[in-house]
């Protein structure tokens, strides 16, 4: 139920989140507030390869991530939680918090695949409606041509009649995309073993 | 399969997911007064005498990078160091609660995200931009700690960056600037 700020009050003790970040104070930061929330398992990671191989390992429920980190950042893991033929959960809640707001960096993040996005800095309150948004009303999960991930559309006009793009695309339906963007691995790797 | 049809999308493992979720969360009932945020709020409470060492080792890191990027002679290859450090004062300083410091920030972020290229960015108001995130964490703190003269000081300041980083922004670019998700 809502309380009277229209805000969902949840229990969410038995929920298991993964905590990507490279600052530490950020990492702290997030995990004492959802710790707040009433989250007891929380996992951490400080980039996206390291977040990648917790979230095979682990298998947590939903994972909030940083955009820029090294070696692989959140972009990159999201796409590959996405589209690997073997990542364990595709359809996990990403939540993805950033300072670099530009609307292009926004629509990246948003056709990497990712449920929310949240602006740096941030509140408790902001991150609570984020992550209540992800679990409570989760979009339709797409597998397409050259996309996968919760439905960007956030409103369906119910008497749209016009062109439908998605149901055109080929392989739509289809549950291997025909064309998964590639996953530097090897460059993670890499850069990994340079510094 | 109609249009209609094809829009429902591949949902092949919505309902594993929806399912798995559903099954680990509910709402809580009427009588439980739990509040979520300010529980969370004051968590960080309890947290919030570790945030000026935080902030402080942040903004050490950006001096850092700033003195790198001056001494180099203002290198793209330098330059990079010292954005990803304003950006991470920027995001910490507004969480914990610096705000002034955290604006300073955003005011260096934002000069970054228009002007990219080492040799187009105005040095002097970076170097000002730099110095002022020093001179407010250290003279005013988290915000309403200290004296009200301070603060409008620090405010006043923070104005004066926004908006001489503004003018450059549009004499430079000839238009609006870029929408952001800030708000």
């Amino acid at each position: 139920m809502k309380d009277r700020n229209n805000i969902y009050r949840l229990d969410l003790s038995r929920l298991t989140v993964l905590v990507v970040d490279d600052n530490l104070y950020m990492r702290r930061i997030i995990k004492t507030m959802l710790s707040g929330f009433g989250i007891h398992t929380i996992f951490e990671a400080s980039d996206g390869a390291e977040g990648f191989e917790v979230y095979e390992r682990m298998a947590p429920d939903l994972i909030v991530t940083d955009w820029d980190m090294p070696y692989m950042d959140g972009v990159e893991m999201t796409r590959r939680i996405r589209w690997a033929m073997d990542s364990r959960d595709p359809d996990i809640p990403i939540v993805m918090m950033s300072s670099r707001t530009e609307k292009h960096r926004v629509l990246e993040a948003r056709d990497a695949g990712i449920t929310e996005f949240l602006a740096k800095p941030t509140s408790a309150k902001s991150l609570y409606l984020r992550l209540a948004s992800a679990l409570t009303s989760p979009r339709p999960f797409v597998r397409s041509k050259h996309y996968v991930g919760p439905d960007r559309r956030r409103f369906v006009h119910p008497n749209y009649e016009g062109f439908e793009r998605r149901g055109a695309e080929e392989g739509a339906e289809g549950k291997e995309p025909a064309e998964p963007p590639a996953i530097a691995e090897e460059t993670t790797q890499m850069k990994r073993a340079e510094a | 399969m109609s249009a209609k049809q094809a829009t429902a999308v591949a949902r092949d493992d919505r309902e594993t997911a929806d399912t798995r979720l559903s099954k680990k969360i509910s709402y809580r009932k009427g009588g439980d007064l739990f509040d979520p945020i300010a529980a969370a709020e004051k968590s960080m409470d309890n947290l919030s005498n570790q945030f000026g060492p935080w902030l402080e080792a942040e903004i050490a890191k950006l001096t850092a990078a700033w003195t790198a990027y001056t001494e180099a002679g203002r290198t793209d290859e330098h330059l990079k160091p010292l954005v990803n450090s304003a950006h991470e004062v920027k995001s910490l300083g507004g969480t914990l609660g610096f705000t002034r410091t955290g604006e300073a920030a955003a005011s260096l972020v934002r000069l970054f995200e228009y002007i990219p290229d080492s040799a187009r960015l105005p040095g002097r108001l970076v170097d000002q931009h730099v110095h002022a995130v020093r001179a407010i964490f250290h003279e005013i703190g988290r915000a309403g700690k200290r004296e009200a003269e301070k603060m409008a000081e620090a405010t006043n300041l923070v104005h004066e960056l926004v908006d001489a980083t503004n003018a450059l922004i549009l004499a430079r670019t000839g238009g609006k600037p870029p929408e952001t998700a800030e708000k």
